[in-house]
C-alpha cells in the first residue's frame, strides 16, 4: 500500500496541500475530485516527486521516509514505483509511439532492447494502437496520444499508476476511447491507482473510494456512494449537487 | 566616356591591371588547402560545443562561484578581437607550459594547429554556450517532468530528452556558428598554420597578383559556406519533421498518404 501522513506543501506562502492523510492499498482505485485549485494535482505530484512535499511522511511498500528529509535514494524510489499519465500526454516528441514505451524500460530499467521492444508492442496492442506503433506523438491524435502515455507508464510495471486529469485536454468524441482504457486498466486491479478527474460518472463507475478536496484539505473521504450521496461537509454537497451525475447512479 | 570604358576592358580581358582567368585556374590550386581549413574548423566546433555545453551547464543550474567566471569568460571573448585572441594563445600557451616546468623540446614541438583550434574553440564557445542556454531553457517542462516521471534520473534525462532536444532548437544558431567558424580559419596564419587563405597569399606572391587571389580565395568560401548552410538547412528540417502537423515529412507520411487513398 501507498499511505501519506500529514503530508503538507506550500508554494511561497500559499499553503496547497494542508495534513493530507490517504492509504491507497494495492489494487486498490481512488478518485479525487473537487474544484480547480483545490490542490488535487498538487497531491499527484507530490508522490511522484515532481514536486517536493514540505512536510509528512510518505510509505510505499516497505519503504517509509519522512519528506523534508528526502534523499535522492527516496525520491528515485518514489519515480522508480509511481507513474504519472499527465493531462497533456507529455510523450517525448522526438520518439515514435513505440520509442516513448520503450524509453523507460531501456534506460531506467536495462531491460535488453528486444525484450522491451516486444513489451511495448504488446501493450500497444491493447491500448489498441497496434497500428500506430511507428508514429511519432504529433501524427497522433490526443485521444491516441494519450493511450500510449498510458502504455509508457504501465510498461514500467509501477506499484502507483497516478492520472492527473487524463482526459480534460481531449476533444469530447476522444474521452470515451480514453476512459474505456483506464477502465480496463482499473478492473486489472495491478497497481494502486489514483486519479484526479472531473468525469464524475466515470469517477463514481470505477473507484474504490473518492475523496473530495477542498483548498488544500480532504474533506470527505468514502466509497462513491457516500461521498456522491451523502455528503457530509457542506462544500462536498454544494460541490456535487453543481456537477451533473447521470440518474443511473443515483439511488 | 567611351574612351574610359575601352581603357577599362583592356585592362580586365587584356590582363594589364587585372587577369580574370588566373580567378579561376588557380581554384584548384587553393582548393588543396581546404582539407585543412575544414580539419580546423570542425576540431574547434566540436571542441567548442563541449565546452561551450559545459558553460551553458553552469548557467543553467546557476552554480555560485563557476557563474560568475562563467558570465566573465563569455564577456571578455565577446568583448575581444579573434586575432588578439590567436596571438594570445600562440605566445601564452607556450609560456604557461614553460612556467609549469615541462622540457622546451616538448614545447616547442606542439603542432601550431593545437593553438589555432584551442583559440577558435575558446572563441566561439562564447557564443556557442549561450545558444546551447537558451536552446536548453526552451525545452518543453512537461517533457523533462515525463522523463522525472518514468524514473529517469537527472543525467539521464540530460543525455536522452533535454541535450537531443535542445540541440533540435540550437541548430540554427549553432549552425551560423559554424559558418562564422569556416571564415574565421582564415587568421589563423597568425598561429603559423597555412590553411587555404594562407596558402592563397604565398602562390599570389610569386607573381603579385593577389587580388586574384583574394577574389579566387573569395568565391570558394562563399560556395563553401552556402553549401554548408543548405545542408544545415536540410538537417534541420529533418529533424523538425516531427514537429509539424501539416503531414509533409515525418517516417509515416507514405503510411498516411496510403491510408487517405485507401
Amino acid at each position: 500500500m501507498i499511505q501519506l501522513q500529514g503530508l503538507n506543501k506550500w508554494f511561497n506562502k500559499h499553503h496547497v496541500l494542508k495534513d493530507i492523510d490517504v492509504t491507497v492499498q494495492f489494487g486498490e482505485v481512488v478518485s479525487v475530485i473537487g474544484a480547480s485549485g483545490s490542490g488535487k494535482s498538487t497531491l499527484l505530484r507530490c508522490i511522484d516527486f515532481l514536486e517536493t512535499p514540505d512536510k509528512g511522511t510518505i510509505s510505499l511498500g516497505d519503504h517509509s521516509f519522512d519528506v523534508a528529509k528526502a534523499t535522492k535514494q527516496d525520491v528515485a524510489y518514489m519515480r522508480r514505483n509511481t507513474s504519472m499519465v499527465f493531462q497533456n500526454f507529455n510523450l517525448f516528441k522526438y520518439k515514435t509511439a513505440l520509442e516513448n514505451v520503450t524509453e523507460g524500460l531501456i534506460t531506467v530499467q536495462k531491460i535488453p532492447k528486444a525484450e522491451a521492444e516486444a513489451k511495448a508492442r504488446d501493450l500497444l496492442v491493447k491500448v489498441g494502437l497496434a497500428d500506430r506503433v511507428d508514429y511519432y506523438p504529433n501524427k497522433l491524435s490526443g485521444g491516441q496520444q494519450q493511450r500510449v502515455a498510458i502504455a509508457r507508464s504501465l510498461a514500467l510495471e509501477p506499484k502507483v499508476l497516478l492520472l492527473d486529469e487524463p482526459t480534460s485536454a481531449l476533444d469530447p468524441e476522444m474521452i470515451a476511447e480514453v476512459l474505456s482504457v483506464i477502465k480496463a486498466v482499473a478492473r486489472a486491479r495491478n497497481h494502486a491507482m489514483i486519479i484526479v478527474t472531473h468525469e464524475m460518472n466515470f469517477a463514481f463507475e470505477i473507484s474504490d473510494k473518492v475523496i473530495y478536496m477542498d483548498e488544500g484539505e480532504i474533506l470527505e473521504y468514502g466509497t462513491p456512494l457516500d461521498v456522491f450521496n451523502s455528503p457530509k461537509s457542506e462544500r462536498a454537497q454544494q460541490f456535487i449537487s453543481r456537477v451533473n451525475l447521470s440518474n443511473n447512479y443515483v439511488i | 566616356m567611351a574612351e574610359f570604358f575601352s581603357r577599362l576592358y583592356e585592362a580586365i580581358f587584356q590582363g594589364q591591371i587585372f587577369k580574370l582567368e588566373l580567378v579561376f585556374s588557380r581554384i584548384p590550386e587553393v582548393l588543396k588547402y581546404l582539407p585543412i581549413t575544414l580539419e580546423i574548423a570542425i576540431t574547434a566546433t566540436l571542441f567548442s560545443l563541449v565546452f561551450g555545453f559545459l558553460v551553458a551547464l553552469v548557467k543553467v543550474k546557476d552554480i555560485p562561484v563557476l557563474r560568475r567566471i562563467a558570465q566573465f569568460y563569455v564577456s571578455f571573448t565577446r568583448g575581444t578581437p579573434v586575432m588578439i585572441q590567436l596571438y594570445a594563445t600562440y605566445f601564452g600557451i607556450p609560456m604557461i607550459l614553460k612556467a609549469l616546468d615541462l622540457p622546451s623540446a616538448f614545447i616547442n614541438k606542439i603542432p601550431p594547429i593545437i593553438f589555432s583550434v584551442v583559440a577558435l574553440a575558446l572563441n566561439d564557445a562564447a557564443y556557442s554556450s549561450e545558444a546551447i542556454r537558451a536552446a536548453i531553457q526552451a525545452v518543453d517542462k512537461g517533457q523533462i517532468e515525463a522523463a522525472h516521471s518514468i524514473g529517469m534520473t537527472g543525467w539521464q534525462t540530460l543525455r536522452r530528452i533535454t541535450i537531443p532536444e535542445s540541440l533540435v532548437i540550437a541548430l540554427p544558431s549553432l549552425g551560423n556558428g559554424f559558418i562564422g567558424m569556416i571564415k574565421a580559419t582564415s587568421l589563423v596564419f597568425v598561429t603559423a598554420v597555412v590553411e587555404m587563405s594562407k596558402h592563397g597569399q604565398m602562390i599570389a606572391g610569386r607573381d603579385f597578383r593577389q587580388f586574384e587571389m583574394q577574389v579566387t580565395l573569395a568565391i570558394v568560401y562563399w560556395v563553401i559556406t552556402m553549401v554548408i548552410s543548405r545542408l544545415l538547412f536540410m538537417w534541420e528540417r529533418k529533424l523538425k519533421c516531427n514537429e509539424r502537423d501539416d503531414g509533409k515529412g515525418g517516417k509515416n507520411d507514405t503510411v498516411a498518404r496510403l491510408e487517405q487513398v485507401v
